[in-house]
């Protein structure tokens, strides 16, 4: 049972320890106007974490939107970005199309892959793990990645807003999507993602 | 796939820790956060006490808080190893000092070995 935890696959002196075993990759949940990241290296390492605003006015997302994630990008180095497009509500689509067409322009300006997880993947992933909300799959990512454990804000009631750091909950959530359906020697993505299972079982080199 | 190895992962075990720049800053006897944050980015590398400082705080050895720089120097070291071997190689044995050549030698070769 002890394997099923983050921190028995990945004590904490080990961060780093390897890292060309681990695919940088760097993961945003979008919206209107901020955005969560999240950086892996393999399925199991978090890196870094956070939350950057950006104003949005018109033809400027994109020029904000660089230098707010030129730092990341250049710290970081990921070999891949994942970015999750919602497709449950329309609400701001606009916005958020300009913001993921901004990403997608950075990360080919560097020559970096770029993947997007949608809203089906990430619910049929989390569904065996009992997690219908946005809520429930942040409590479980919680206890995966202990180091998020802190992060995670209390349950909302219905009438208050979402707290804002469940955009970096979300932004985790999409890596780890992504990497369920990584093919080991591949970068593309599987139909049946949910049957991969997490913990990894797959060895986490050459992936 | 080849993956590009980090300068660093001081930021990694700082988010991981949960410390701030600030204090992390002041944890080194630095008076503000700025050094930290450029030892981050590696635009500026610590000086070996804070290195080692480093390696206090987060119980990790410096060549694994620095993989990258580790792996520069230790390439570079070991050319200049093999640079050594080889001139010690091309000394006569009929030298002065043959006997201290013999040992480095021998040296050199178990230090490979291990």
């Amino acid at each position: 049972m002890a394997e099923t935890t983050e921190r028995s696959l990945v004590p904490d002196k080990e961060l780093g320890a390897n890292p060309s075993q681990g695919l940088r990759v760097l993961a945003f949940e979008v919206r209107s106007e901020k955005i969560g990241f999240a950086v892996f290296e393999g399925p199991t390492r978090l890196l870094d974490w956070g939350v950057r605003h950006f104003a949005h006015r018109k033809n400027h997302s994109e020029v904000a939107l660089g230098k707010r994630i030129d730092t990341i990008l250049h710290l970081y180095q990921p070999s891949i970005i994942v970015a999750h497009q919602r497709s449950d509500y329309r609400s701001r689509a606009k916005q958020r199309g300009l913001v993921m067409a901004a990403i997608q322009k950075e990360a080919t300006g560097r020559s970096i892959s770029f993947r997007v997880v949608d809203t089906k993947a990430l619910r049929d992933f989390f569904l065996p793990y009992e997690c219908k909300t946005k809520y429930e799959i942040a409590s479980t990512l919680a206890e995966w990645f202990e180091s998020l454990t802190w992060k995670l804000p209390l349950k909302r009631m219905p009438w208050h807003s979402e707290h804002h750091n469940l955009v970096i909950f979300d932004a985790v959530a999409a890596g780890v999507v992504f990497f369920a359906g990584m093919e080991p020697g591949s970068h593309s993505m599987l139909n049946n993602s949910c049957d991969l299972g997490w913990p990894f079982r797959w060895p986490l080199t050459d992936v | 796939m080849k993956h590009r190895m980090l300068g660093n992962y001081l930021r990694a075990h700082r988010r991981k820790s949960g410390l701030s720049l600030r204090e992390v800053a002041v944890l080194l006897g630095y008076t503000d956060e700025g050094q930290v944050s450029r030892h981050e980015r590696s635009e500026t590398m610590p000086p070996l006490s804070v290195a080692l400082a480093y390696e206090a705080i987060f119980r990790t050895p410096i060549s694994t808080l620095f993989p990258g720089t580790y792996l520069d120097v230790k390439e570079a070291t070991e050319r200049r190893l093999a640079e050594l071997e080889k001139s010690l190689h091309q000394r006569s044995a009929k030298d002065s000092g043959a006997g201290a050549v013999a040992h480095k030698l021998t040296w050199l070769k178990q230090r490979r070995e291990v």
